[in-house]
């Protein structure tokens, strides 16, 4: 078939149906609506006009060789897009600019993908190979082009540009990076192409590489992060939890005290003494019993002031109580800030305080107790717990070894890695009169 | 004569704790004398001597009303007697006393909610201090001491078994009988302080020699009394010899 511009422009018609219907998927996903059918179906009409006559003559003048011409021509898709999403979706221009960009960067990367299919350039003169070109390039594009609109689907795309277009503030520089998207890919294959050196070198595939790995790696990062968000957050409701059940204890005690004055009320009148002690004595233990403990427990938790390790020790002594094992935490003055990351902080504590539990759990004396304070010098967390023999204080600090069995004993050293990343922690154990004694000082200011 | 000084700022409290004092001095005997009943805490310490003598000081936790609480008066004290005897007086049972003993190094709390706890926990704190004085007496043990940033430790040179330095600067890593810690400090210093009794067998080890239990000619190893090792260098070979 003779490449006149008759026939490249009805090749052209037949293809931009196909790539219509493939952008207007796309931009459904993207917009996370269907917009104007009507307007939809009329804007086939211009985007024919412009496939037929501008794209065409790119083609025939030769201009798509120019790799500044086919970038141009690109973005002149854009802006036929862009022109589209106004019309369709009666969205903003600012807004049409981006998303068009950002869909067309993914239209273009889909397309490439057949490159992987493509044994060889065609000749578009031999009706064999026009032929191959079509599968391959039209069907072929079409299918990489609808499993990418279903990646993007499953990516929740059309909450991400909502994000960045009316969430993420009034930064601008963005808006600009996402225009500069669809030029991106085609920028890259020519640096690809044409910069390679001695030894078929490509310094550019090398560095797209990289920021594959560097992705991969921020990823986990990120995963990392969430993974300590999400603890903390079930510490803190955990928190939560206690706050709740006291003021449900404060509530019933109010409505049990409230009986009793009554009754104590004629006593006193009668002038009956005795009794009007013994009922107050009776009802200050009551009142400790029932409330006091967790008052005081909270007013204790209450002074930790960051939210990470607050957590942490709810949980802790939420715990120890399943476990049958009393946890007496002191804390008498607010603690606001740590001198170390409150997420190594926690870990250290957790050790200790993980340690305490497990030696005591099951014998005579279940209890230990915690101190945390603080002052312009240095912060403490001490951590005391009964011992039933001079255990070889030493020992413990072999990776493996606890008096709980085999498999276990990995806390202390990981304690003590986290310690020595730190110039200003201090570790301080002991044993002596019957306890077992762990402390950490972390140097302040 | 040790003087004993009481601050609480209520005054049936104060008149209380005093009666009762006075009641078990003289039934035990002790020679204590009540020298001070504060209602504030600036006329306790303006009632303190200069340099102030080793007392015994009854110190209400709450002190309503007042610019120091009991924890502050009790820093203040320390600061102007560093040996005396802190015992606070609470009106609550279960007090959180653990950071009391550890900065303050305050020796127990009473309950003042009535008169008999009172008095028992009165009687008990003035053995108890009368009982410490004794011990310290007898007592032959010398100490190493160590100011880790806001505590001062004591620990018995007979409980040390070898220093240790650690990758960080002036990161020393005391191994005693019964625990560990780790403080700032350089070997050449511990050299100095230490004497006779402790030899610098290597770079990294400064050991107590009365803590080995045997020592490995050939592999270079000294096992110590608690069951750790340490390493010896060639040149020190002969030193250590000499010791042994």
């Amino acid at each position: 078939m003779e490449l006149t511009f008759g026939n490249i422009a009805r090749v052209n018609l037949l293809a931009g149906v196909l790539e219509y219907v493939m952008h207007v998927l796309l931009f459904r996903s993207s917009m996370g609506g269907r917009g104007n059918k009507k307007r939809t179906c009329l804007f086939i009409v211009v985007y024919e006009l412009f496939i037929s006559l501008v794209a065409s003559s790119f083609f025939y003048y030769g201009f798509v060789q120019v790799q500044v011409m086919f970038v141009l021509y690109n973005y002149m898709l854009v802006g036929i897009w862009t022109i589209w999403i106004r019309f369709v979706y009666r969205a903003r221009w600012r807004d049409s600019i981006v998303i068009s960009a950002v869909a067309e960067f993914f239209y273009i990367c889909a397309e490439h993908m057949t490159g992987f299919i493509t044994p060889h350039n065609y000749d578009l003169t031999v009706f064999w190979e026009l032929i191959c070109y079509v599968i391959n390039d039209w069907f072929g594009g079409a299918i990489a082009v609808a499993v990418m609109i279903l990646l993007l689907k499953h990516m929740r795309i059309d909450q991400v540009l909502q994000y960045f277009l009316y969430d993420a503030g009034k930064k601008k520089w963005w808006r600009a990076a996402a225009f500069l998207l669809p030029g991106l890919p085609l920028v890259s294959i020519y640096l690809a192409n044409e910069r390679r050196l001695l030894n078929n070198d490509n310094p550019m595939a090398v560095l797209l590489c990289l920021l594959l790995v560097y992705s991969i790696f921020n990823y986990g990062m990120q995963k990392k992060q969430m993974e300590q968000q999400k603890l903390s957050i079930k510490q803190q409701e955990l928190y939560i939890c206690s706050l709740e059940s006291v003021q449900r204890d404060m509530r019933m005690f109010r409505h049990d005290y409230k009986n009793m004055m009554s009754g104590v009320y004629v006593q006193a009148r009668e002038g009956n003494l005795e009794a009007v002690q013994e009922f107050v004595s009776g009802m200050m233990d009551a009142f400790e019993q029932q409330v006091g403990n967790q008052i005081r427990q909270t007013t204790q938790i209450g002074n930790i002031r960051n939210l990470e390790i607050k957590g942490l020790f709810v949980a802790k002594a939420a715990g120890a109580q399943s476990r049958r094992v009393r946890c007496d935490l002191e804390v008498i003055a607010p603690i606001e800030k740590v001198n170390v990351s409150a997420w190594d902080f926690c870990r250290m504590a957790g050790i200790l305080l993980d340690n305490a539990l497990e030696a005591v759990e099951g014998t005579e004396r279940p209890y230990f107790s915690v101190m945390l304070s603080q002052n312009e010098q240095c912060t403490t967390l001490r951590v005391k717990n009964p011992i039933l023999d001079e255990a070889p204080a030493n020992d413990i600090w072999l990776e493996g070894y606890s008096t709980k069995g085999e498999g276990r004993g990995m806390g202390l050293v990981s304690l003590r890695r986290i310690v020595d990343s730190y110039e200003h922690v201090f570790l301080f154990s002991n044993c002596e009169n019957g306890e077992f004694i762990q402390e950490i000082k972390i140097q302040e200011g | 004569m040790i003087p004993v000084y009481i601050c609480d700022d209520e005054e049936t409290a104060r008149v209380s704790i005093q009666r009762e004092l006075e009641k078990e001095i003289l039934i035990e005997g002790y020679d204590m004398q009540i020298v001070c009943a504060a209602g504030t805490p600036e006329e306790l310490l303006n009632s303190l001597e200069e340099p102030a003598k080793r007392g015994i000081y009854f110190l209400d936790v709450e002190l309503k009303g007042c610019k120091m609480n009991g924890f502050s008066l009790g820093q203040e004290i320390r600061k102007r007697d560093a040996r005396g005897f802190l015992i606070y007086v609470t009106a609550f049972r279960e007090l959180a006393f653990e950071t009391f003993r550890y900065h303050l190094e305050a020796l127990d709390y009473i309950v003042k909610e009535n008169k008999e706890l009172m008095f028992q926990g009165i009687r008990k704190s003035l053995g108890i201090v009368s009982e410490r004085i004794r011990q310290e007496q007898g007592e032959q043990r010398t100490y190493f001491t160590i100011k880790m940033m806001d505590v001062v430790r004591h620990i018995p040179i007979d409980e040390i078994v070898f220093f240790e330095t650690t990758d960080k600067t002036h990161r020393i890593l005391l191994h005693g009988l019964n625990g560990r810690m780790d403080f700032v400090g350089s070997m050449q210093d511990l050299e100095k302080r230490l004497g006779k009794g402790f030899l610098r067998v290597h770079r990294a080890y400064l050991i107590n020699t009365g803590q080995i239990e045997c020592v490995d000619m050939k592999k270079r190893k000294i096992t110590m009394k608690n069951g750790e090792f340490c390493w010896f260098s060639k040149r020190l070979r002969d030193t250590l010899l000499t010791v042994l």
